[in-house]
């Protein structure tokens, strides 16, 4: 009828790349490359996935198309990425949920995690505890003596079953025996209105969300959770350097391609990234929107730091710490 | 007179600001696309956002946000067109307008019905912006007061008010919302993570729809039942005259309070970060339905159930504003995109930006304003237009209509599976008719029950299982006896139902 036709005209009209040439990795890439973003038009990693395909369309001389495929916790988009060809034509710019984190939280994943492989890291950025202003503790070293001699007590907000500051909680939860009571936020305006109010303790985020607050004098930095502190926020201490290097979090970008694109094309693909990266204004925009860039990725570093991720991510899940499912 | 002389400046300077070239430009240009693309089933503010959020790369912060806000207001005018003349909700929020909006079109009185909802849209629109001139930051401390508990408490005041909307059985009204408060459950579990309903689906993890929903139940139920119906009674049935365009006297005088409350409720609901403008409008439409002289006119074509919804919603999308300018909090996607573009500038909102930037603050306000007054001079000679379509015979009509649906639907997420949706709930929606049972309950059953979940479950774990906090809080305990009140209202009036018909002068409660 005349919806099977639409449907089909409209899959037709978006599979272009299916139809794609041969191609060998040596000229490779001499037609257009889609870059799928797995999550909403407007989200948080459009601007970068915008920047970014923009600077290589220009170095390859090639369109290269964003196509945001939201849906399904991510898995929607990640899994045609998953299933495409391994010519490097299809890509995915994504951040952990949907490669690490899926693996526990979704049953019956369409796709093995293992069907990606890192490409280049992007951008990384500092996740960082944040408190109600009337919260007593003002660095983390506080706020574990204050977790301990009140165990149960602190109200932590965590935005997002599974998700990073859920991990971040568990992760402090289980390495250091303490016990917070965490409170399921779905969308951040609700999270850190009742930040603001004073109704949760704690939560986490990227350093962007919360300016507003802190400049209203209503919260308060605690500490942050990456490796070095963040430039837009010198005088905020990491857990490392508090004296906690088991508690760190991060929260990248990355590239992905189907498991099997030829290697050649990896590289080409990340030193080109890493070149765009490099150009003084995109720096300067990725950090105004809180991101630290890393212009020196590879596809082996990327890979590293995944790996990597996997490990730390497999370990609060077998801790039992980060409750999930059923309990 | 400090105060007026302040308030003077702060115009002044906004003016100043609104009015350059390139900002007019700007505002006129989002407002004219926001308009358009909103009367296009499916395609709402986020998707009109999003589509062209990578020009603002290039334009001045203030310019940027003119632009986007002028698009996210605009499509609250356009939504409700598609509603009126073609039963097909152009965006959620103007579901309601579905009610009494293609009633009113049946009656040959779309272009009367257009014009009232562009006034009762200017007007709602103004109060918004007003009450955002003069008391941006104070209401945005007192929205802070709101937790979890008083969501809770404000949403069981919604669900029961739904249960009055759209049809004369309370029990028909409440088996709609369950309906609905089921559909909305469709998705993860936020506390576990648990998929529920989804049938092994993945797509189904982020739930269904809402915008699927919408336009499955009201437009394409409304095709099925057209074309069962047959078409030869329906070509040229409409005659478009002038005289048809202009709102009668009566229409005046049944609307004026309508938008005054509509404004009101529109501007309470805008300041709460969530879906503010879409509650908004149920909850205006139950409260017209409940002060009436005559309910039962409400569904088949009252203009004050048309009026104050489309009020409601225009004064809640402006006072929306307010959480996000003032306290840098999201209240919805289209406002995370906003919020963006002020921090890609090196921008945080909050208090402080008031003062040290009133030209961006001021001059997005004063932009408003002006976008509200193309809107309506844009608004008035498209109406002629827009009632043009309906002379189309139905049988040339609604293939195309179908096609924008399936564009508006599969353009929000480029997923053929929210085509199926529309389908699937356009089947139900037939199904429903032909039963008598009220859709728009089970709308705002897909809209609160998630978040009656949500912020329930929240209340609890922080209260540790204490229901008590419901009435230990003021705001919570007062919104939970006023749903007390609606309750016992319409229990009393169902059990000692008036026994003589006599004719009503001022208002009453209705069964």
């Amino acid at each position: 009828m005349r919806l099977d036709f639409l449907c089909v005209a409209a899959a037709v009209a978006t599979s272009v790349t299916a139809f794609a040439l041969p191609a060998t990795a040596a000229d490779w890439p001499n037609q257009p490359i889609t870059m799928i973003v797995p999550f909403p038009a407007g989200g948080g990693s459009d601007p970068v996935a915008r920047m970014v395909a923009d600077g290589l369309s220009k170095k390859f001389n090639q369109p290269v198309l964003v196509d945001f495929r939201p849906g399904g916790s991510a898995t929607v988009g990640t899994n045609l990425v998953a299933k495409a060809k391994a010519d490097g034509y299809t890509i995915m710019l994504s951040p952990n949920t949907p490669v690490v984190n899926v693996k526990y939280t979704i049953q019956d994943l369409p796709y093995d995690v293992e069907d990606l492989v890192a490409v280049t890291q992007l951008t990384d950025a500092s996740i960082m505890l944040v408190a109600n202003k009337n919260f007593e503790p003002n660095n983390f070293a506080e706020l574990v003596e204050y977790a301990k001699a009140n165990p149960g007590k602190i109200n932590l907000a965590v935005q997002g079953t599974g998700g990073v500051s859920h991990f971040a909680a568990s992760l402090i939860q289980s390495e250091l025996g303490l016990d917070f009571n965490m409170v399921p936020y779905k969308g951040a305006g609700d999270m850190i209105s009742d930040m603001m109010s004073g109704v949760v303790d704690i939560g986490f985020g990227f350093p962007t969300g919360f300016f507003s607050g802190v400049e209203a004098g209503k919260l308060k930095f605690v500490t942050s959770l990456a490796d070095a502190r963040s430039k837009a926020l010198p005088d905020i201490a990491t857990t490392a350097e508090e004296g906690f290097p088991q508690i760190r979090a991060s929260a990248w970008l990355m590239l992905f391609a189907p498991k099997g694109t030829p290697a050649e094309v990896l590289e080409k693909l990340s030193t080109s990234t890493n070149e765009v990266l490099a150009d003084p204004d995109i720096t300067k925009r990725l950090e105004d929107l809180g991101y630290a860039v890393t212009a020196e990725s590879s596809p082996e570093k990327a890979q590293a730091l995944l790996e990597q991720d996997r490990t730390d991510f497999a370990k609060v899940i077998e801790s039992g710490a980060m409750k999930l499912g059923a309990e | 007179m400090n105060a007026l002389a302040e308030l003077y400046d702060h115009v002044a300077i906004g003016l100043s600001v609104a009015v350059s070239p390139t900002n007019l430009w700007y505002c006129l240009l989002g407002v004219f696309l926001g308009q358009l693309l909103g009367a296009l089933p499916g395609i709402g503010a986020l998707v009109a956002i999003t589509l062209l959020f990578p020009i603002t790369y290039h334009l001045e912060p203030t310019t940027a946000l003119i632009m986007l806000a002028g698009i996210y207001y605009g499509s609250a005018y356009g939504g409700s067109t598609a509603s009126i003349l073609l039963n097909l909700p152009g965006t959620p929020s103007s579901a309601v307008a579905c009610l009494d909006g293609y009633p009113l079109a049946r009656q040959g009185r779309a272009g009367a019905a257009l014009s009232m909802t562009t006034i009762g849209s200017f007007v709602g629109g103004s109060i918004g912006i007003i009450l955002m001139m003069l008391f941006a930051p104070t209401i945005a401390e007192w929205a802070l007061e709101f937790g979890p508990w008083e969501y809770v408490a404000l949403i069981i005041v919604g669900l029961v008010s739904a249960s009055t909307v759209g049809s004369e059985s309370p029990l028909k009204g409440i088996a709609m919302v369950i309906i609905g408060i089921m559909v909305g459950l469709v998705g993860q579990d936020i506390g576990s993570g648990i998929p529920r309903f989804t049938f092994g689906s993945n797509e189904l993890l982020d739930g269904v729809g809402l915008v699927a929903v919408a336009i499955g139940l009201f437009g394409v139920a409304e095709v099925i039942s057209t074309l069962k119906s047959g078409f030869a009674d329906e070509v040229n049935q409409f005659k478009v005259t002038l005289r048809s365009m202009i709102p009668t006297r009566d229409d005046a005088r049944r609307s004026w309070k309508p938008i005054l409350r509509g404004s009101a409720v529109g501007s309470f609901f805008g300041i709460l970060p969530g879906t503010g403008a879409l509650i908004a409008s149920f909850i205006s439409y139950a409260v017209e339905r409940k002060l009436a002289d005559d309910p039962s006119r409400f569904g088949k074509g009252a203009m004050e159930g048309l009026v104050a919804p489309e009020t409601a919603n225009n004064a809640a999308d402006q006072t929306a504003f307010i959480p996000t300018m003032t306290l840098g909090i999201p209240g919805s996607a289209t406002m995370a995109i906003m919020l963006g573009v002020l921090i890609m500038n090196g921008i945080t909102p909050g208090p402080a930006v008031i003062a040290e930037k009133p030209e961006l603050f001021w001059g997005l306000i004063m932009s408003f304003w002006i976008g509200n007054v193309i809107l309506v001079i844009l608004n008035i000679p498209m109406i002629g237009i827009w009632t043009r379509i309906l002379t189309v015979p139905y049988r040339a009509l609604y293939p195309f209509i179908l096609a924008f649906v399936c564009m508006g639907i599969y353009s929000i997420a480029q997923s053929s599976f929210d085509i199926w949706i529309v389908f699937v709930a356009g089947a139900l929606g037939y199904f429903f008719r032909i039963l008598d049972l009220p859709l728009a309950p089970l709308i705002l059953g897909v809209v609160l029950g998630p978040m009656f979940e949500e912020h329930f479950l929240r209340s609890q774990v922080l209260s540790r299982g204490d229901f008590m906090m419901f009435l230990q809080r003021p705001v919570s305990l007062v919104l939970l006896l006023i749903a007390l009140a609606i309750v016992v209202t319409s229990a009393y009036s169902a059990l000692f139902p008036r026994k003589v018909q006599e004719p009503v002068i001022d208002g009453s409660t209705n069964a």
